[in-house]
Order: structure tokens, then sequence, then C-alpha cells
């Protein structure tokens, strides 16, 4: 960080007043859940308006992991996200690298295909998603909303990996083929390397949106023990009387994942984010 | 009541083998479709030239065709499943001639799932916007897979739909446009800010950049709801907020000169308070992305300037925007779509039962038209209105923001 | 550097994963072998409905159960399946809105489930869907309570076994607070007034006021319906009404002319008011005296919903139940293991429990003659706040009338409407509605 310059006290005041702001307007409404899980009872209003309620009980934490199957709702979310991750990871890399290495017929037409896929709005593609995995007998299963998620990040995955790709100079590649290197050991021994923060994000990124999906995991899913922690959660709100202070347990437990996640990699997500674009 | 100790105990158990063995069968069927299909490719290099070549495929179009036809698939996948080995062969015939086996090696397991997972669905909808598909037809249409066949009365319906209760389509789809621009607008100005408090070098900013990304790291479900909360008139934080300010020029709900906004039920407010939440979902992916765009700015170029005599806003104009356009404007463009097809935040703010009119944007108008009101036909048709004017708006903002020519298409 | 430390993290990360799948294998797996196997290849195929492997039947139920009693459900499956070992049940518990649209997803691929456990208006959509089938076969529909059975009849059958009866909107009150039920609708203006003090947060009367569901008692009382059914069958909408005028006119002046409504409570506000102890009334369903009687203990008073003194006429809440409603493609072993459960679950001991241990009015006529049940406090003042209901009406317009009154309702109870274009602007929604269900 030596690259930026010392600011005076009063200006480094200011900022620190106005850093404070926005973490405390970025925060409550965590906080809030956080307060509704600790309140007994099943209340999403009190009248009352501390952060920590006077009566402050963990019995919703434990009617959580008592009455309710979360830990294996959490489990099958865990499971399908990371696979997802992965997987994905690994066939936009590919992709990526075929858009950002070589020019063929095809190229921009399949580039702007790509982009084209993130206009569909996402109701459009629950019913006949739906058939297709009914058909190939994936319902209620790991696998089918493996598949779904893990492609249906690709296009965005691609898109920035092939941003960062480019920004690799190419002559790394063409020192490689001369010292005999296939293009496969190229791509695995070179560029892969050199892409952790791209590829750092594209994982995060495929692990936060099939850990927060619902849509589709609610007309796949049918079984109580395939249930992801988003459908265990709405469970707890089907009919009038909500399980508020449940709902919010669990709410505070499954963000823990992903706001880590978050942290280890928020390094990470400056260099990666760029998409390569300034650096070009 | 309490639990029965054999529930809590099949509640505390977690089945991790069925899970390992799926992901097993997972991988063995990943390998070997990617197998399937690399070896599909080899075979059309091998074949290309041969002069049995496209009638071949059209022959496998053929069969394909008849025996979905004889397991009684719908239209819409016979058309999508018997057009590929034609199209490939064409493909391969017509436009590849040989060349180019590794990048069509290295993409062809991407690009054949994202056909299948959204060129299907695409196609299908094309296929039910044209026909007559609701609660009523809908036993015929799974037993028999057909449905009355209606041209193009669901996309005039679209356009025409609305009276002097109903929004028309360009009401909401004005309001889709106000909501897309006030988001974009406000993440990009937050944002902004937010990184360039954070791009000083003081004290905590990792920490301070921790909490901050905490409304893009937790899950969005949780966080929407939490914040419907907060904008319950009586009891939500916000309106508590804004009557403690109004006290302070002495004017309290009781000496009548101010009322409580109702968030939930004007919606105005609604829609008002739709935006702040998804602003507040949005900035700190802007904040993020602007703030490493800033810290890829070589120093180097600020002290050069600094020598011509460059005052601050000049390096800012000069140096900082221009140089930071190759990282927001792909953002802006991202922003773009996903705020435009931003169902969950609008969904869950205006209650999931259908209610509250006058805050819908198109695409959560279109879910409830779907589910809520199973006009499939209809919302098959409104989905691809609503498809192409994103992609029309996107092309815009591509060409005027000219940053289609990535570096590597140079 | 940044960059490995990272991808250590993001190593580690993965080889716990992995080590998780391989080796966590917990004593659960080895007990649900079995039927991850057996499911895998069956998994919910009504269509074949052929016995697994084992010669276990598995049948799905979906239904939209809340917490608490859902546990009792358990209870009872566990139960069945114990005496029944070639019938396993997999319940999964869904949002009322998702239920409806998860099964007619699900059904389009022949996936949907067995038996479907929900309230009576699911019978418009599904049953003109042409995805259920008459229970007839499933139950002797004469043995329930007649007046459970009329929120299930759509065109000369019936579509629904009943688990219970009510549903019903009834008049909830603190007797700390309010001394005896108010028996009109004057009186509880008047109680409710001098409770009311917004400043302090406490209110006399409280209501869930966005949905119609709440209302349409109201409109009973001023002699109106949201529909009328002629002899053949033939169900319209009558919301264009000088009935709803009035109606809306009387809910209006509630919050705008009495001020007694708080601003803008919907369910969980009144609820929470009413748990609080905050809120002297509140009109709310039988599905709440388990947790309004855990929250006040006996102060908590349960009262027909009063007589509208503009009219003399009582409020009529609608009333349904909670039904089991059979998928068109059960047949064969599998219609008779959905029999045998469906039997199980209306036998006289469940409905016993049911209305001892969950406070619901048993839909068999048989256990009403039980002593703990005709003896039973709850369930006698349920029975009695349900008397001047009426049974919500299965149709498929009544489904278009509800989407027609909830955005209106909650224009006319923010002043953006008068209660006559309030009513106005119902029936045209409410046409509009069903005109697309229709095109």
């Amino acid at each position: 960080m030596s690259i930026l310059q010392k600011v005076s006290l009063p200006r480094a005041i200011i900022t620190h007043i106005a850093l404070w702001i926005a973490c405390v307007i970025a925060v409550f409404p965590f906080l809030r859940v956080v307060t509704i899980s600790l309140r007994p009872g099943n209340n999403l209003f009190s009248t009352s308006f501390s952060l920590i309620p006077p009566e402050a009980t963990l019995e919703n934490y434990y009617r959580l992991f008592t009455e309710r199957q979360f830990f294996q709702w959490v489990f099958n979310s865990f499971v399908i996200t990371s696979t997802t991750a992965i997987l994905g990871v690994v066939l936009a890399s590919t992709a990526a690298y075929a858009f950002s290495r070589y020019k063929f017929p095809g190229r921009m037409a399949g580039l702007s295909f790509l982009l084209m896929t993130q206009m569909i709005p996402g109701t459009m593609l629950i019913l006949p998603q739906y058939l297709i995995m009914a058909k190939t007998n994936m319902l209620d299963t790991y696998m089918g909303l493996i598949i779904a998620y893990s492609v249906g990040t690709l296009p965005f995955s691609v898109w920035v990996l092939k941003g960062y790709f480019d920004t690799i100079p190419r002559s790394l590649e063409e020192a490689a083929f001369v010292d005999g290197c296939s293009e496969m050991q190229a791509f695995y021994k070179i560029v892969l390397p050199l892409s952790k923060p791209a590829l750092a994000i594209v994982f995060l990124f495929n692990f936060m949106s099939s850990w927060n999906e619902v849509l589709v995991a609610y007309t796949v899913l049918g079984k109580p023990e395939m249930k992801t922690w988003p459908l265990g959660l709405m469970e707890l709100q089907a009919g009038f009387n909500v399980a508020w202070g449940q709902f919010a347990a669990g709410s505070v437990l499954i963000s823990i994942p992903t706001i880590l996640l978050f942290f280890v990699s928020s390094k990470y997500m400056m260099s990666g984010l760029t998409l390569g674009a300034v650096k070009g | 009541m309490a639990v029965d100790p054999k529930v809590m105990e099949q509640n505390l158990t977690v089945h991790v083998l069925p899970a390992a063995l799926e992901i097993g069968k997972l991988l063995l069927v990943v390998s070997l479709l990617v197998l399937f299909i690399v070896g599909f490719v080899k075979l059309n290099y091998k074949m290309w030239k041969s002069a049995f070549y496209m009638p071949l495929m059209v022959a496998l179009s053929t069969l394909i065709a008849f025996g979905l036809h004889m397991v009684k698939a719908d239209y819409s996948m016979i058309a999508f499943l018997s057009l590929f080995p034609i199209l490939i062969g064409a493909f391969f015939k017509y436009a590849l001639k040989g060349n180019y086996q590794s990048p069509i090696l290295f993409a062809a397991p991407a690009v054949f799932g994202v056909f299948l997972l959204f060129i299907y669905p695409l196609t299908f909808n094309f296929y039910l916007a044209f026909t007559k598909l609701n609660l009523k037809t809908l036993s015929m249409w799974i037993e028999t897979g057909t449905i009355e066949f209606v041209g193009f009365k669901n996309f005039v319906n679209v356009f025409t739909r609305g009276s002097e209760v109903e929004e028309t389509f360009w009401a909401i789809f004005a309001r889709t446009v106000a909501w897309t621009g006030i988001n974009i607008i406000f993440h990009f100005f937050f944002g902004m800010i937010l990184a360039l408090f954070m791009h000083t070098k003081i004290r905590f900013v990792s920490f301070y950049r921790t909490l901050i990304t905490i409304p893009w790291a937790a899950p969005g479900l949780v966080l929407v709801l939490a914040w419907r909360g907060e904008f319950h008139s009586s009891y939500g934080f916000v309106n508590q907020l804004i009557s403690m300010f109004m006290q302070l020029f002495n004017c309290t709900q009781q000496n009548g000169c101010y009322s409580p906004i109702e968030w939930w039920t004007n919606p105005i407010a609604l829609f008002a308070s739709i935006c702040i939440v998804n602003v507040w979902l949005g900035v700190p992916f802007y904040a993020v992305n602007i703030l490493s765009g800033l810290q890829s700015i070589p120093m180097s170029y600020y002290e050069a300037a600094s020598i011509d005599g460059a005052s601050r806003w000049q390096k800012f104009t000069k140096i900082t925007v221009p140089l930071l356009k190759p990282v927001v404007v792909p953002a802006m463009i991202l922003d773009m779509i996903w705020t435009f097809n931003n169902v969950m935040v609008v969904y869950l703010m205006t209650a999931q039962r259908g209610g509250s009119q006058g805050a819908d944007i198109l695409v959560s108008d279109l879910y409830k038209q779907a589910f809520t009101f199973t006009r499939y036909s209809f919302a098959a048709a409104y989905a691809i209105v609503l498809f192409i004017i994103l992609g029309a708006m996107s092309f815009v903002w591509l060409k005027v923001s000219k940053v289609g020519e990535s570096p590597a298409s140079r | 550097m940044k960059r490995s430390s990272f991808t250590s993290n993001l190593r580690n990360l993965t080889f716990a994963a992995l080590a998780l799948i391989s080796t966590g294998c917990t004593k659960g797996c080895s007990t649900n072998n079995a039927t991850t196997s057996t499911t895998e290849n069956k998994n919910s195929d009504v269509a074949s409905s052929t016995p697994a492997s084992a010669g276990q039947i598995q049948i799905q139920m979906w239904d939209n159960e809340d917490p608490e009693p859902a546990k009792q459900l358990d209870i009872w499956m566990l139960q069945f399946m114990a005496n029944n070992p070639d019938i396993k049940i997999v319940r999964t518990t869904y949002q009322t809105e998702d239920l409806r649209q998860k099964f007619i997803t699900t059904a389009t691929a022949g996936k949907a489930a067995e038996i479907v456990f929900g309230p009576s208006d699911m019978v418009g959509p599904l049953a003109t869907a042409n995805l259920l089938q008459p229970v007839d076969a499933f139950a002797d529909v004469n043995s329930f309570v007649p007046a459970a059975m009329d929120a299930v009849k759509l065109s000369g059958k019936t579509w629904g076994v009943p688990m219970s009866y009510g549903n019903h909107l009834m008049l909830m009150f603190n007797k700390a607070m309010v001394k005896t039920a108010p028996k009109t609708t004057d009186e509880l203006i008047s109680i409710a007034k001098t409770l009311t003090k917004p400043d302090q947060k406490t209110y006399g009367f409280v209501m869930n006021n966005n949905e119609p569901f709440w209302y349409v008692p109201m409109l009973g009382a001023f002699g109106g319906w949201p529909l009328s059914v002629d002899a053949a069958g033939k169900a319209t909408i009558t919301l264009d009404t000088p009935e709803n005028k009035k109606a809306l006119a009387f809910l209006k002046s509630l919050k705008f002319e009495h001020h007694i409504l708080p601003n803008e409570c919907d369910y969980d506000c009144a609820r929470g008011l009413f748990i609080e102890k905050k809120a002297g009334m509140i009109v709310n369903g039988d599905w709440f005296v388990d947790e309004a009687r855990k929250a006040l203990g006996n102060n908590l008073g349960i009262a027909p919903l009063p007589v509208v003194s503009a009219t003399g006429k009582p409020m009529t809440p609608m009333v349904s139940g909670r039904y089991f409603f059979i998928n068109r493609h059960v047949t064969g072993p599998t219609a008779d293991a959905v029999k045998k459960w469906v039997a199980f679950l209306t036998s006289k001991p469940i409905q016993v429990e049911l209305a001892t241990k969950l406070g619901r009015i048993p839909a068999s006529q048989e256990a009403h003659k039980d002593p703990t049940v005709a003896g039973n406090e709850t369930i006698k003042s349920l029975i009695d706040t349900a008397a001047n209901g009426r049974a919500m009406p299965p149709q498929l317009e009544m489904r278009a009338a509800w989407d027609g009154m909830r955005p209106v309702q909650q224009k006319v109870m923010t002043d953006k409407l008068s209660p006559e274009q309030g009513a106005t602007e119902m029936q045209t929604v409410a046409n509009e509605r069903l005109k697309g269900l229709n095109e």
C-alpha cells in the first residue's frame, strides 16, 4: 500500500467518520436479524428496540437444531454449492481460454451468445429446465441442481476469466510451445497458475449464487432430506404462524460461511475483479 | 410441544453417504459427457470432408425427430434436438473446414451445457408463446403434448393489457427503466465515494472494507426480509429514525404535522423502499470494483501530473476517470442486466402474495403472471418481449460505451 | 504474497470439503443406504406407481403446515409407518402459494405428490387443471361434519377428505384488558377507543387489514359475498355491489373515522401486538389459538365475530378446513396405501388427538361424540365461532376474486380510493384476473 500518499489529519478523521457511518449502515440490518434470533418466541416485530433483547436466549437456536433438519439442509447446500463452484470453474476456464487465445469462426457469436443468456429472465427458465431434469431423471438429486447451477453461472464466469486471460501475455505460452509443451499443458501449467485471482473470484461468484438460489431448488427438490437451506428456512414460514425466531437463527448461521469466504478472498477480489481491464 | 426423541435424533443426523455417492456419480457422468463431446468433435473433424457427411447429419436429424415423435415429446423439444446435427454439420462443413481444432475442443463442453440449459428453454418459450397453455388446457398438454395454436395473440395481449385499473405494459416498463436507472446511478455514486474514501492511507481500511461488503456477502434472501421489517410503518427502524428526526423540529404525530410513511402499502413509498434496499445491496460490488481499479492505477501518473501542476480535480477527471472506465463500464452493463432481471428483491419486498400493485417491475410482474396467476403462454410471450428489450438495451449500451472490443479481439 | 495465501486457503477448503465427503460418514448413512438406493430410480413417479424393489410403497405428501402442528403430524406419521412397514410417507412443507405452484409445475412431468394436504382453496385451481381426483373412493364422505364438506364440493364432486374443520376467523381478546367480549361492532369500537393509545403503542383492536380474508366476514354481515353461485353451479364474481360499498366504508371507518386500527398492520404486526399484550382484541384464525394461549394463559378469551350494528347481522367468517387432495394419477397399490393413510388420520383416536393436542375441530363426526372432545372448552368455543360462518367457495372464480380484492382493499385502506370506487375497482380487477385465468 506504499503507493498511497499520506493524508492530512483532518482528512483522515473525516474519512474515518464516513467509513464508520457506511459500516453501520452496512451491518445494521444484519444485526437486527441477530436480535430477532435472540428474542424468545416468534415475534418479528417487537415494541422494544434494544439490539440485544432484555430476555435474550439461545432457545431459537436450540429448537432449530433439534426440531428441524437444519444440519442436513446446510450440508446439502454445502455439497451442492462447493461442487458447483469447482465444476463451474473447470468448465468456464477451458472455454474462456478458447475464447481468449484463439480466433475461430463463431467466436464473436459465441461470446455474444454467452452475454445474451444473461438477459433471459430467470422465470422463463424454470419450467423448461424442470422438464429437462424430469426427463433425465435428475429430480431430487444433488446432481441435477449442481449441473443446472454450474451451467447457469458459466456465461458470467467465462466472461470474467476471458477478460483476465486476455491480460496474460501470449509470449509466455509461445515460449512454452518452443519448449515442447502442448496447448493443453500451456493452458494448465502457465495460464491457470497466473490467473488465480480471477479463478478465485469465479469460484466465489459461483458459490454465492448457488448458495442463495431458491427458485430452481424449489421446483427440483421434493424430498425433505434433500432440502437446501433456503427451502428449509422457507418451510419455517409456511403458514400464518411463521417461526420468525428460528428463521432468524437459521439466517444468522447460514450467513457465516459466505461472509467468511468473502473475508478470506477479499484481497483476491481486489485483483481479480478488475477483469484485467486496466492492466492491459 | 417437546420434540419426540426419535424425531430429534433424525433431525440431528446428517446423511453424508448419499451425497458422497452422488458426487462420485456426478464426476463419472460429467467426465463421460466431456469424453463423448470431445470424441464427437474429433469424429466430425475426421468426417467433414466426406461426401456422405451432410446427408448423414440430415438423416440423423430426421431419426431424432422421428424417435422423439414416437415417445410423444412436445414440438419444441423435437424442433430443438433434431436441428442439432444439421447445425453442427453445417458449422463443420462450411465454417470450420477442418481448422481450429483446439479452441473448438476447449470450448465444446461449456458451449454444449449452455446450449442445453439456455437454448432449449428459449425454444420452449417460443413454442409456448404461440399457444394457449393455462390451467384449463394444462392436463391436455401433459397427456397429449399438444396445445392449441393461437398465433400472435399472446404478444398482442402483452402490449394491449391494462385497463382503467390494471397497469399497462408501458407503465411497468417506465417504472422498470426508472428502477434500473436509479439503481445504477446510486450504486455507482455511493460505490465511487466509498472507494475514494477507502483509497487513502489510513488505519483500519481493511476492517472497514470487510464490514462494508456484508450486504454483498450475506444471503440476499435474509437481508431483504430483514429490510422489509425495517420499513414497517410503526415498528420499522426507518420510520423511528424519521420520527426522531422530526421531533427535533418539534414535529410529532400527535400535533399532526407529520404522519408516518406507510412504506408497505403506499405504492410510491414501497417502490422507493425497494430501490433503497437494492441500492444498499449493490453498493459494495461497485465499491470493491472501483477500489481495485483505483489501486491498479500507477501512482507515477499522478506524480507526473503533479509536476505539470495539475489540480486535484484535474487529476481526477483526466487520470482517474478515464482509467477507471474499463472497470466501471463492464460492471455497469452487468449491473444493468442484473438489476433489470432482479425478481427476488422486488418479489420479497412486495410481500410475495401477488399484492402491492404499483411497485412491480417487469420481471417481478412476469413472475406473478406465470406462477401466481398461472398464465403460462401469456408469460412466455411476455418473457420473450423482456428478453428482446434487454438485449436491445445492452447492445446500445455496448455500442455507446465502445467496450465490446476487449483487448483480445483487437 | 497475497496470491499464494489465498490459494492455500482455497486448497485447504477444498481438502476439507473432500475430507468431509469421503470420511465424514456418520451413523446416519448406514441406516439410510437402503432408502436412497431405492428412491433413486423410483423417485416419485406417480404415473407408473410401481412399488419399490423392497416392496415398499412411497407416498409423498406436500403440505403448508405451520411449524408447531407439523411436529404432531410427524409423530402420527411415525406411528403409521411403524404399523405399516410396507408404506413410506414422505412429507414436505411449502408456503401456501408455493405449494400450489409446485404441484402444478411438477404435474407437468407427472411427478407431483400423491397427496396435497392443505386449505380448501386449492380445489379451484387444481381441479380446474384436472390434476385431482374425486375422493369418494378414498373415504366415506358422509362420515364427516357436513359443513366441512361444502368447501370442497365443485361441479357435483367432492375433491378433498377433511382432516379438520374450521380455519375460520374469530374474535380473541385479552381478559386483562377487555372484560367481556363485545357483542356488536359499536361495543367493539367503544371498547377499542378507550384502549387505543398510539403514543404508547397500545391498541384496542387489531387485525390484518391488508388481506381480504379478514374483510370478507364484514362483507357477509352487510349481506354481500364475493361469489354468487346459480342453480347450475356457475359462479359469478359479485363485488361491485351496494353491500360491498357499505362494508368497505365500514372497514375504512375503523381506521379513518374511529382511529382504532393501527397503521398498515399486517398479520405479523397484529399477532405481535396481541402476544405482547399491547392489543386488547384481535381478529384471527383458529390456528392462532394455541400460540395466543401460550402467551396469555387463562386471560385469552374467544368469542364469535361481533354483530355489525348497522345491519344487525353477525359477521360471517369463511369456514373451510384442512383437506387431503389426491393426485389424479394415484391408482392401484399406491391408491390403497393412500387410502390407508387417510383412513388412519381421519380415524377416531387421531381425530381426538387433533382436538386435544392441536386444538382444531375434528372433521370426523364420530370424534365429536367422544367425551374428551365434547367436553373440551376450546373446541366448543371454536365450534361456536364457526356457527355464523359460510363455506369458502371452492370455485376458481374465488381465486380471481381474492386477487382482485387484495390490492384494492389496500388502496382503500390507505385512502387512495373511496369505498364506492373500491367496490367497482375490485370487480374490474377480479374480472381481469378471471379473464387471465381463462385466456
